[in-house]
C-alpha cells in the first residue's frame, strides 16, 4: 500500500546556518526579530508598570550626620536626643546587617551622654543611624543636652494584625522591604540584631511601625523569627515611650492570618 | 561539526542571531528598569539593585519561555529551524540573567552579616512543611544549578565526551528547571504582586509550553504510526522509489524502533540512521546537500553511502542496506554498523 511520505513538501531552499541563510528564512527571521522585539519590550513595560511601590524611606549613604543625646540599650539601642523641644527616639546600628548591643556592652559608659555620628535611614519620622565599624563613631560627651527621663504612660491591651519587620530595612535601608520576597532578608536582620518591628495601618489606612518587645518591655527575637514577613496577628500591650510606641507581644498569641 | 575539541565556531548567521538576542534582552531589561522608574509613586522609588534584581529576573523567565518553544516550533514550520541553530546561546543567556540574579539576592538579602550568604539563603526560612510562606527561594536555587549545569556542558566538547543521548537527558532537565522557576514566581514574587499582569504572564507562558509541546507530541506520534513498517523477511517496505522528494528522506521504523530516513539524491536512495550523533537531531528531516545528508538542527553532513562525516570531520552513523523491489524500496530492519558502506539503489534515467 502506498503511503504518502512524512515530508512531502519539497523545499528547493534548507537553511544551514554555515552556509548563506536563504531569502525566505531571512525575511521570516526579520520579522520574528522585529516582532519579538516590539513584543517583549511591551510585555515588560506593562508588568513594569503595574507594579506597586517599594515604600517610602530612605538612606542617605553619603552624608555623616551626629546627633547629641543620651544612648541606651534598653530595649534596643538608641540615642534620644533633643529636636525642637521634643525628645526624638534614633535607633542605633550597624551599616552591615547587625546591631550594636555588643559594642555598646562593651564600653563603660556613665549616664549615657554621647554624641554618635553614622549615617541617617529615615522613613516618615522613624529614623535609625547607621554607625560605621570602628571606634570614631561614638564620642562621650558630658556637654550633651540634659534630657527629661523618658515618658512612659501604658495604653491599652491590644490584639493587632499585621507584619513583623526589620526597623533597618523597612525604614528605608531596602526598597521593597516588606512581604514574602523580602522574608528571609528581614529574619537574618532580626537574629543579626536589628530592632523588629510590627507595621501595621491605622483607623486613617496609614502605615504604621510600633517597637516589638516582650511583655515585661525587654528584647524579643526568637519567638517571633518564624512570622517574619508574613501576616500574622498577636495579643499585647501599647506602651507609649516618649515619641515611640511598643507593642509589649505575648509571642505565645502569634498567629498567622 | 567538530574537529577534536575546538572553540566556538563563528558564523555570520550566528553573529547576527547573538546581536538580535543580546538586543533583545538589554531591550527588555533596559525598559524595564526605565518604565519603573517613571512610574512609581514620587517617594517610593526601587533601590537600584533591586530594580536590576527584578529586570533580569523578568528578563531569563521570558527568554526561557522563547527559548522552549522553539523545539516544538521547529518540528511544526521549517521556518523556526534557524533558531535552534544557536539555542544554547539563547540558553546561555538565560543563566547570564538568572546569574545576575542570583547574585544580587545572595548578596543584597542575605549578604552583610556574619552568617554565610548561602547558609542564610536555605535556612532563614525554614518553613518547608507550608505552600504559604514557603522558602522559594531554595525552588529557584535548584534551577539555577541545573541552567548552570546546562550551561557549563553545553559546548560540543561535552556533547562529545559524555556522549549524545547522556547529553541530551541532562539537558532535559530544562523542564523540571522551568516547572520549579514557576513555582518560585508563584511563592515568592506573585505572594507580593497585587495587580493580576505578573500572575496572567506566568500562566499563559506556562500553559503555552503545554499546550505546544502537547500538540506536537500528538502529531509525532501519529508520523511515528504512519512510519511503522511491518517486517516481512527482515526488510521494510519503504513505498515507490519517486515518492521520495528529490534531496530529503521519508521516515520508517520497526514498530518501536530507531527510525530511519529513507533518502532520495537524484537517481541514488540509500537509508541512513534517522538520529544526528550530535544531538539526536531529526536527520529525516534534514536535505541532501552535495551528496552528503545535512541535519537541520545544526548542519551535520553524512554522507549517503556510508554514514560517515566528510572529511576531516569523523563522526559515523548506522546504514541499512537498500533494494529495489518493482518500483518500491525495501530497507533491511537490521542497522549495519556506523560507516558501513551500503550501495545505494541506482534508479533508472527514465524512472525520474
Amino acid at each position: 500500500m502506498f503511503r504518502p511520505p512524512l515530508h512531502p513538501r519539497i523545499s528547493t531552499d534548507p537553511f544551514v546556518g554555515y552556509l548563506d541563510t536563504p531569502e525566505i528564512d531571512r525575511r521570516f527571521l526579520l520579522g520574528l526579530s522585529a516582532a519579538g522585539l516590539l513584543g517583549a519590550s511591551a510585555l515588560t513595560a506593562v508588568i513594569a508598570g503595574l507594579q506597586r511601590g517599594a515604600g517610602r524611606g530612605d538612606w542617605d549613604m553619603r552624608t555623616r550626620v551626629s546627633f547629641s543625646g543620651i544612648i541606651s540599650t534598653a530595649p534596643y539601642p538608641h540615642i534620644r536626643v533633643m529636636e525642637s523641644g521634643r525628645v526624638r527616639t534614633i535607633l542605633l546600628g550597624c551599616e552591615t546587617k547587625c546591631g550594636v548591643r555588643e559594642r555598646l556592652d562593651a564600653i563603660t559608659y556613665a549616664g549615657g551622654a554621647a554624641t554618635v555620628t553614622g549615617t541617617l535611614i529615615e522613613r516618615d519620622g522613624y529614623a535609625m543611624l547607621a554607625v560605621p565599624d570602628g571606634v570614631g563613631w561614638l564620642d562621650f560627651d558630658q556637654t550633651a543636652p540634659a534630657l527629661p527621663q523618658p515618658q512612659i504612660r501604658m495604653l491599652d491591651a491590644a490584639v493587632l494584625t499585621g507584619e513583623i519587620l526589620d526597623a533597618k530595612c523597612w525604614f528605608g535601608a531596602m526598597r521593597p522591604n516588606e512581604g514574602l520576597s523580602h522574608k528571609a532578608c528581614a529574619t537574618l536582620c532580626i537574629a543579626s540584631g536589628i530592632p523588629p518591628y510590627f507595621g501595621v495601618r491605622d483607623r486613617r489606612n496609614r502605615e504604621r511601625a510600633l517597637m516589638i518587645t516582650d511583655t515585661a518591655g525587654d528584647p524579643l527575637i526568637d519567638g517571633i523569627l518564624p512570622f517574619v514577613a508574613e501576616p500574622v496577628r498577636a495579643q499585647g500591650a501599647l506602651v507609649h515611650s516618649d515619641d515611640l510606641i511598643q507593642f509589649r507581644m505575648d509571642p505565645e498569641t502569634l498567629e498567622r492570618v | 561539526m567538530s574537529v577534536g575539541f575546538k572553540a566556538v565556531q563563528w558564523t555570520s548567521f550566528k553573529r547576527r542571531y547573538d546581536c538580535v538576542l543580546w538586543l533583545s534582552a538589554l531591550t527588555m531589561t533596559g525598559v524595564f528598569i526605565t518604565v519603573t522608574h517613571f512610574t512609581t509613586p514620587e517617594g517610593e522609588s526601587f533601590h537600584p539593585v533591586q530594580l536590576v534584581m527584578r529586570a533580569c529576573a523578568l528578563t531569563a523567565f521570558i527568554l526561557l519561555t522563547f527559548t522552549l518553544s522553539i523545539g516544538p516550533l521547529a518540528r511544526l514550520s521549517d521556518r523556526f529551524k534557524p533558531l535552534l541553530y544557536n539555542r544554547r546561546h539563547l540558553g546561555v543567556t538565560v543563566f547570564g540573567f538568572g546569574l545576575v540574579h542570583v547574585i544580587l539576592v545572595v548578596m543584597w538579602y542575605h549578604g552583610f552579616s556574619d552568617t554565610n550568604p548561602l547558609i542564610s539563603l536555605i535556612s532563614m526560612n525554614p518553613n518547608y512543611n507550608r505552600i504559604y510562606g514557603f522558602p522559594f527561594e531554595s525552588l529557584g536555587l535548584v534551577a539555577f544549578f541545573i541552567l548552570f549545569l546546562m550551561a557549563s556542558t553545553s559546548h560540543d566538547f561535552w556533547n562529545d565526551l559524555l556522549s549524545a543521548p547522556v547529553w541530551k537527558c541532562i539537558h532535559m532537565l530544562v523542564y523540571p528547571a522551568y516547572a520549579l522557576l514557576v513555582a518560585h514566581v508563584i511563592l515568592g514574587a506573585l505572594q507580593d504582586q497585587k495587580g493580576v499582569i505578573l500572575a496572567l504572564l506566568v500562566s499563559v507562558a506556562t500553559l503555552w509550553l503545554i499546550a505546544l509541546h502537547l500538540f506536537t507530541a500528538i502529531r509525532e506520534l501519529r508520523h511515528d504510526r504512519l512510519a511503522d513498517r511491518p517486517e516481512v523477511e527482515g526488510w521494510l517496505d519503504a513505498g515507490p522509489a519517486l515518492s521520495i522528494p528529490d534531496g530529503r528522506a521519508v521516515m520508517i521504523a520497526v514498530s518501536g524502533g530507531e527510525r530511519i530516513a529513507v533518502f532520495r539524491d537524484g537517481l541514488r536512495i540509500a537509508a541512513l540512521s534517522g538520529v544526528c550523533r550530535h544531538q539526536n537531531g531529526p536527520l529525516g528531516e534534514g536535505h541532501v546537500i552535495k551528496g552528503c545528508v545535512v541535519c537541520p538542527w545544526h548542519g551535520w553532513e553524512y554522507r549517503l553511502e556510508d554514514g560517515c562525516a566528510p572529511a576531516p570531520f569523523t563522526e559515523k552513523i548506522s546504514t541499512y542496506p537498500v533494494r529495489l523491489t518493482g518500483d518500491r524500496i525495501e530497507v533491511r530492519a537490521a542497522p549495519l554498523p556506523p560507516g558501513t558502506r551500503s550501495e545505494p539503489v541506482l534508479l533508472s534515467e527514465g524512472i525520474v
